[in-house]
């Protein structure tokens, strides 16, 4: 376990992920200009979610850290994400 | 932190309006709205809570990174277990606490309207935030509770516990479940009734992890040689009072009987039997158990029953009485009452005096014991968890030589004995 | 129990503790989220509109200053790790100095907002419906304590500056930096959602 945290990512891989980032924003801003109401809401989140993925897995290095971080990660995300859909089931029942 | 916490709360008392008069859930719009020293007080609970994260994220890292070599995760001490979904509850839950708290201040200094129907906000809004944290609060007050309780039954029964790993998981099942039933404090506010039944459904299934513990504590005492010293006196009560709190929290539960007890004193029963018969008792069962421990002496053993008789029918004899007027109607936080609440009520408060004075003989007992007892030695109960190999009180680091762990943490034969 | 723990120095450890806090601040912001899903639920359309009022190719670019920040961060510390001290200083005050780009930008956008009179509380607010004011108010308070938190952690970025400078930190012993670092990237993180949720939903 300690080994995985000597590797040093390599220059490069971080550079294509920022170019990926970069570009993935971009996209965003372009796509969402396209009304397409909850659809055009829906892209942007996937998008900001595959960008979380990149960050979380190479700039914050949980893709060589042990399994339990990346399981602490989702399993925070799914707290948050309960939490909130039970408390809409409030207001959208009304 | 702490100390911090407790300045600032005290000056909210000498500055501004005065201490606040929200009452210590500070609902909206009244919290916004009142002149009292609500940013100070909720400041000192910002505070707070900051504290009881980083004792979360501490013990979490402690109980991952520096158990005893050997010491597997089914090796842990039950109590182990305990503080660490506890922690995790911790970590959790409190930052909702925090930006409620946070948005408290900002309405009042801001007034942006999150909970303002005039600029489209929802007072109810509030409602869930607050509970969203202070129902998985009331687990972190229970769990290391039941954790002590865990670490008394096998000793003064000389018995292993009854299904480790089932008590292990229940503790994380409480801390988990426990977080998706806040609404049914909310049952009369005006929520759906879509999430009312939700609420109501998860309180139900919340309440099983509890009824597992309670079968196993009582599994484990089963052919035991059953030794009712003080600890485990306490652990009686425990398990008695704790399960009348817990079985009332089942009827407030149901949506239809909430409507009729919401408000009322059957509420402010149910919640002393599980924090006061509950939490309290549990901690004066883990003050007793451990009091050789950390002192190095023994408390008078006869001078503690006769506190704990006391206690025990005075606590009843105060918060019993309050089941029968909160179904009567008796409404919470009122200044008055009508005169048909009288006797009950004097009941309760003549249960409020024996309470105290088992309390006092209770703790003139163990203060006095502190300088008087008879020395204990290292293990006066015959346990077998680490803390009775070392001296008491332990040395600096606790151990002279780091403990090897070769087994679990409980080993009782047949016959009660250990191996030494 | 570990080595490292007897040593007296615990890297796994003090990562762990550091992602723990994490925790906690994706919670602290999950509850201004669950704020957002209400308020946008039962206002949609009036967020649409709101949204009209925020300059996108300013957010996107602030956007992009704050990815590229977290690849500064990144690889100020893979520098150390790689002995190159003079390199790891130079990308930990690229970091900083994109920190405060950013923080100018949304002080300019803030304070374009408060001269045309849209700020809590306002007259010019107060004439908007209600989902506007809930949108701008969000706005305010989410950006405002994102804020808060890019502040503090430039502040944790200067002074790791400083150690690297003095040698407190080396690339033996980075923990501090690299535990600053995961700070820096869940700020990057929260920006990430925040942008699109009120930048992109015109």
């Amino acid at each position: 376990m300690e080994n995985e945290k000597n590797h040093i990512i390599p220059y490069r891989t971080f550079l294509f992920v920022l170019a990926g980032l970069i570009t993935l924003t971009i996209i965003s801003v372009t796509l969402t200009q396209i009304s397409l109401g909850t659809l055009t809401v829906a892209a942007a989140l996937l998008i900001a979610a595959v960008k979380s993925f990149f960050v979380l897995r190479i700039f914050m290095h949980l893709k060589f850290e042990t399994r339990m971080f990346s399981i602490g990660v989702v399993a925070v995300t799914l707290l948050i994400t309960v939490v909130i859909i039970i408390t809409l089931l409030d207001y959208l029942f009304r | 932190m702490v100390v911090l916490y407790h300045g600032l709360a005290l000056l909210s008392l000498f500055t501004g309006d005065g201490p606040p008069d929200t009452g210590w859930t500070f609902y909206v719009p009244y919290s916004i709205k009142t002149g009292t020293n609500v940013t100070l007080a909720v400041s000192a609970a910002f505070i707070l809570g900051m504290s009881s994260i980083l004792t979360g994220i501490n013990f979490i890292t402690t109980i991952h990174r520096m158990r005893a070599p050997g010491m597997g995760w089914f090796r842990i001490p039950l109590f182990v277990w305990s503080l660490y979904a506890t922690a995790w509850v911790q970590i959790l839950a409190t930052p909702v606490l925090g930006i409620t708290l946070l948005l408290v201040i900002v309405e009042r200094v801001f007034s942006v309207g999150f909970f303002d129907p005039a600029k489209g906000g929802d007072p109810i809004l509030f409602q869930h935030l607050f509970w969203i944290y202070s129902h998985p609060a009331v687990y972190i007050m229970i769990l290391p509770a039941m954790g002590v309780v865990t670490e008394i039954i096998p000793v003064f029964s000389r018995r292993n516990i009854f299904g480790y790993k089932a008590i292990a998981f229940s503790s994380m099942a409480i801390a988990s479940v426990g977080y998706f039933v806040w609404g049914h404090h909310m049952f009369t506010s005006g929520m759906s009734d879509t999430a009312r039944a939700l609420f109501s459904f998860i309180t139900f299934i919340v309440a099983v992890p509890s009824g597992v513990k309670v079968f196993n504590w009582v599994a484990s005492m089963y052919k035991g040689s059953i030794r009712v010293d003080a600890p485990l006196l306490f652990v009686f009560s425990f398990i008695f009072l704790f399960s009348i709190g817990g079985l009332t929290g089942l009827i407030n539960g149901a949506l239809a009987t909430n409507i009729h007890i919401h408000g009322t004193y059957f509420i402010v029963a149910h919640f002393h039997y599980v924090m006061f018969g509950g939490n309290g008792f549990a901690f004066l069962a883990g003050l007793h158990y451990w009091f050789p421990k950390m002192s190095g002496r023994l408390y008078n053993e006869k001078l503690s029953k006769i506190g704990w008789g006391f206690l025990f029918a005075g606590f009843n004899a105060l918060y019993f009485p309050m089941f029968i007027l909160g179904w009567q109607g008796l409404p919470r936080r009122y200044y008055d009452y009508l005169p048909k609440f009288q006797g009950l009520q004097v009941v309760s408060t003549v249960g409020s005096w024996v309470l105290v004075t088992g309390l006092i003989i209770i703790f003139w007992n163990l203060l006095r014991s502190v300088k008087k007892g008879p020395p204990s030695g290292p293990n006066p109960w015959g346990g077998t968890t680490l803390e009775w190999k070392t001296g008491s009180p332990p040395p600096d680091e606790n151990f002279e030589e780091i403990p090897q762990v070769t087994r679990g943490p409980y080993y009782y034969r047949e016959g009660g004995t250990t191996e030494a | 129990m570990k080595d490292t723990v007897l040593a007296g120095r615990d890297t796994a450890g003090a990562k762990l503790g550091m992602w723990l806090f994490l925790f906690t601040e994706i919670l602290l912001f999950g509850g201004m989220f669950l704020l957002y899903a209400v308020d946008r639920a039962k206002h949609a359309a009036e967020f649409h509109a709101a949204a009209e009022g925020l300059n996108r190719f300013v957010g996107a670019a602030n956007t992009i200053i704050l990815l590229t920040s977290s690849l500064t961060m990144a690889l100020s510390i893979a520098e150390l790790r790689s002995g190159r001290r003079e390199r790891s200083l130079m990308f930990q005050s690229l970091t900083i100095l994109f920190g405060c780009i950013f923080l100018g930008v949304k002080y300019f956008e803030w304070t374009a907002k408060i001269g045309h009179g849209i700020f809590p509380d306002s007259p010019e607010l107060m004439k908007l419906p209600k989902g506007q004011i809930l949108f701008y108010g969000l706005y305010f308070v989410m950006t405002g304590l994102h804020g808060v938190h890019v502040l503090a952690g430039i502040v944790v970025l200067v002074f790791m500056l400083i150690s690297t400078i003095n040698r407190r930190i080396t690339h033996h012993d980075y923990v501090r930096i690299e535990n600053s670092g995961l700070y820096w990237h869940l700020v990057d993180l929260i920006w990430i959602f925040l942008f699109p949720l009120f930048y992109l939903i015109t």
